[in-house]
C-alpha cells in the first residue's frame, strides 16, 4: 500500500473511534489474555506438582496387602481370586505376588555354649521379584546343606537394641549373623524334622522371615495339615503407592496396607479436587477471555464501519484496505498476548523463587502448553479479526 | 468508454406513472465517451438514485448498466473498486467528506486509492482556482457547507475518470464562486477526455451540452 495513503488511513482510523473505548477494550483484551494464560500456567503447575510429588516420595514402592481382620473374619481372612485379578488391573500396580505362608510350625535354635539360642518362628515366601536384598544363592532343593533365610533388619534391629542389651547378650553385626548357621525344627503330620538354616540377607522390605518358595511347596507339602487354603496376602509392586485409587480399592475391598505409605492418598484426593475446581473456574475464564476477545474485535471493526464504507465507496479496493485493516487491528492486539506472557512469565518465575524457599519446586517457566496457548490465542485473533473485517467490508 | 443504460429502472419507481414519462428510466440510452450530459429532474424523480446505480452503491432495478467492461451489479468487489477509483468520479450530493480529515487529506486520500496512484501534485493550483486555497488545512467539519461542497469538487478532480458524475454540485455556490468551479471541471474534464453527467433540479447552460435529458 502506498505509504502517503497508509498514514492517511491510520489517521482517518485513528481519530474514528474514541480513544476511551479503544483504551477499555484494550485493558479489557489485555485483562482477558493474562486470566487465560494464568489458568493454563496455574493447571501446568498443578499437574507438575502432583507429578513429582508421586515420583518423589513414593517411586516404586512394595505393598503387603492382607484382609482387614475384625471379629467376623478371624481365621478366614482369605483373598478372593477375583479381588487378586482385579488389583492386577489397576492402572498403578505393576505386578502381584502372593505371599505364602508355611501352614506347620516351626522353631530356630542354635547349640552354643557362647550363645545359646531357641525360638518359635514362622515363615512366608514371595516371588524372587518382590525381594529386596535378594542373594546369589536364593535356592533349595532336598538334599541342600541349609536352607537360605532372609531376615528383616528391623529384627537385627530389635535384637541389637532391645534384647541384647536386655539380656547382657552380645550384640550381632549383619555381616556376623550372616556367618551363623542354626537349626530349624519343623513339626507337623506327627513328625520332627531338623534342618540347617542360614540368614543370607536382611531386608527394609518385607516384615517376616522369608525363605525360597521350593523349600515352602516342599515343607507344606510334607509337613502341612489340613486342606490346602487360600493365599491371605500379597505384595504388589506400584509407581504410586499414594495413588487414590489404589486406596480406595483397599478401603472398597476391606483390605489394608502399610498406612505409613499410603497416607498421603488422602492429601492427594483434595489436591486433586482442589485441581478439579481451578480447572473449571480457568475453563470458565476461557470462556469469558474469549468472548471479551471477540467483543472487542467486533467493537475495534464495526466502530470505523462509516469510514470503512466510505473509503469503499470512494474506491478502495477492498483486498489492500482488509490488508490493511488485519495490519492496523492485529499487532497492538498481538502485543497485548505477549505483554500478557510475559507477566505471566514474571509472576510464574516470582512464584517459583517464593515456593521454593518452602521446598515446593514447579518449573521457574512458563509452561509449553502455555506457550501453545498464546499461540493459538493469537491464531482465534488473526481470524476473528479476519472475519469481522471481511464481514464489514463484504456488507 | 459509452455508458449503456438499457431498460433501467429503480424498484421503488417500478409502478409509479410518471417514470413512464421519463427519458431515462425504462429506456435504452447509450451516453458516448466525451459527451456533456445534462440529466434534469424534480425532486424525488430518482437523480441520487441514477448516481448510485452508476457507482455501485445500490443495486435494487432492473434492466442494466454496462460502464464500458463494468457492469456495476455483476462485476467483483475489486472490480467495482477500479471503476470507482479510476473510471467514474463523483461529487455526492452529501458530499462524503471524512469530517475528521482536512480538505487536503481528503483530497490526497483519493490520489492513492486507483491502482496507479497519482504522484503530481497540482492541488494547490486548483483549491486556488476554486478559492479555498487558504482552507486546505482545515478539517472538513469546520468548514461551512458551500466550502465543503468545493472540497467535494477539488476531491473528484484529483483521481483518473472518464466520467465525471455531478449530483447538484453548486446548491450551496454563489454565482461566482460557481463560475469558478465550472471552468476548473471544463478545463480538468478536456485534460482527461472525459464525458461530464451533470444531474440538478433545473435546466441550466453550465457546460456545452451534447444531451439532455429528462429523468
Amino acid at each position: 500500500m502506498v505509504s502517503e495513503l497508509s498514514q492517511l488511513m491510520h489517521k482517518l482510523l485513528r481519530n474514528s473511534s474514541g480513544s476511551w473505548r479503544a483504551r477499555i477494550g484494550t485493558l479489557g483484551l489485555l485483562i482477558a489474555a493474562i486470566l487465560l494464560l494464568l489458568a493454563v500456567q496455574i493447571q501446568s503447575n498443578f499437574s507438575q506438582l502432583l507429578e513429582s510429588k508421586t515420583s518423589r516420595e513414593a517411586g516404586t514402592q512394595y505393598l503387603v496387602v492382607n484382609r482387614q481382620l475384625n471379629n467376623d473374619n478371624l481365621n478366614k481372612p482369605t483373598l478372593a481370586e477375583e479381588e487378586i485379578e482385579e488389583l492386577k488391573k489397576l492402572p498403578e500396580v505393576t505386578s502381584v505376588g502372593i505371599v505364602q505362608p508355611a501352614y506347620f510350625k516351626a522353631t530356630l535354635s542354635i547349640n552354643s555354649s557362647q550363645f545359646p539360642f531357641q525360638t518359635e518362628a514362622s515363615f512366608e515366601s514371595v516371588p524372587t521379584d518382590f525381594i529386596d536384598a535378594l542373594p546369589a544363592n536364593w535356592e533349595w532343593k532336598e538334599g541342600d546343606p541349609f536352607v537360605p533365610v532372609i531376615v528383616p533388619s528391623l529384627y537385627l534391629d530389635l535384637y541389637n537394641f532391645q534384647f541384647a542389651l536386655g539380656q547382657q547378650l552380645p550384640q550381632l553385626s549383619p555381616e556376623i549373623i550372616q556367618m551363623l548357621q542354626f537349626n530349624i525344627g519343623i513339626t507337623g503330620q506327627g513328625q520332627t524334622m531338623y534342618l540347617k538354616g542360614k540368614v543370607v540377607g536382611l531386608s527394609d522390605r518385607i516384615q517376616s522371615l522369608i525363605v525360597p518358595a521350593s523349600f515352602m511347596q516342599w515343607a507344606n507339602r510334607r509337613f502341612a495339615t489340613g486342606e490346602s487354603r487360600k493365599p491371605s496376602r500379597v505384595i504388589i509392586k506400584t509407581g504410586d503407592a499414594s495413588s487414590p485409587i489404589l486406596h480406595q480399592f483397599l478401603q472398597k475391598n476391606q483390605l489394608q496396607t502399610d498406612k505409613e505409605k499410603t497416607r498421603f492418598s488422602q492429601y492427594r484426593q483434595i489436591v486433586n479436587w482442589i485441581a478439579g475446581i481451578t480447572g473449571i473456574s480457568g475453563l470458565l475464564l476461557l470462556v469469558f477471555a474469549l468472548l471479551v476477545l471477540s467483543l472487542f474485535i467486533q467493537l475495534n471493526v464495526t466502530g470505523r464501519r462509516d469510514e470503512i464504507r466510505l473509503l469503499l465507496q470512494l474506491g478502495a479496493a477492498p483486498r489492500q484496505l482488509s490488508a490493511f485493516l488485519l495490519k492496523k487491528f492485529f499487532p497492538p492486539q498481538a502485543v497485548m498476548v505477549v505483554i500478557a506472557l510475559v507477566l505471566v512469565a514474571a509472576l510464574q518465575w516470582g512464584l517459583q523463587i517464593w515456593l521454593a524457599k518452602r521446598t515446593v519446586n514447579i518449573s521457574p517457566l512458563v509452561s509449553p502448553l502455555t506457550l501453545l496457548t498464546a499461540l493459538l490465542l493469537l491464531a482465534a485473533m488473526w481470524l476473528i479479526n479476519r472475519q469481522a473485517v471481511k464481514r464489514t467490508i463484504d456488507s | 468508454m459509452d455508458i449503456r443504460l438499457q431498460h433501467l429502472m429503480p424498484r421503488p419507481l417500478q409502478d409509479k406513472p410518471m417514470a413512464a414519462a421519463s427519458d431515462i428510466w425504462g429506456k435504452d440510452v447509450t451516453l458516448r465517451a466525451g459527451q456533456y450530459i445534462k440529466i434534469t429532474a424534480r425532486s424525488g424523480r430518482g437523480k441520487t438514485t441514477l448516481v448510485h446505480f452508476l457507482c455501485g452503491l445500490r443495486q435494487d432495478y432492473a434492466g442494466s448498466i454496462q460502464i464500458g467492461t463494468y457492469n456495476p451489479l455483476t462485476c467483483n468487489l475489486e472490480d467495482l473498486a477500479a471503476l470507482r477509483s479510476e473510471v467514474i468520479s463523483v461529487v455526492f450530493q452529501d458530499l462524503r467528506l471524512f469530517p475528521q480529515l482536512s480538505i487536503r487529506e481528503n483530497t490526497e486520500l483519493k490520489k492513492f486509492l486507483p491502482r496507479n496512484p497519482i504522484r503530481e501534485n497540482n492541488l494547490e493550483d486548483m483549491a486556488t482556482q476554486l478559492g479555498i486555497e487558504t482552507l486546505l488545512d482545515t478539517p472538513a467539519a469546520t468548514c461551512s457547507y458551500g466550502e465543503q461542497q468545493r472540497g467535494a469538487i477539488l476531491r473528484a478532480m484529483v483521481q483518473p475518470f472518464q466520467w465525471l458524475i455531478l449530483d447538484e454540485p453548486f446548491s450551496h455556490l454563489d454565482n461566482i464562486n460557481r463560475d469558478k468551479a465550472i471552468a476548473l471541471i471544463n478545463t480538468v474534464a478536456k485534460e482527461q477526455n472525459a464525458g461530464i453527467i451533470l444531474l440538478d433540479l433545473e435546466p441550466d447552460n453550465y457546460f456545452p451540452y451534447h444531451h439532455q435529458f429528462q429523468l
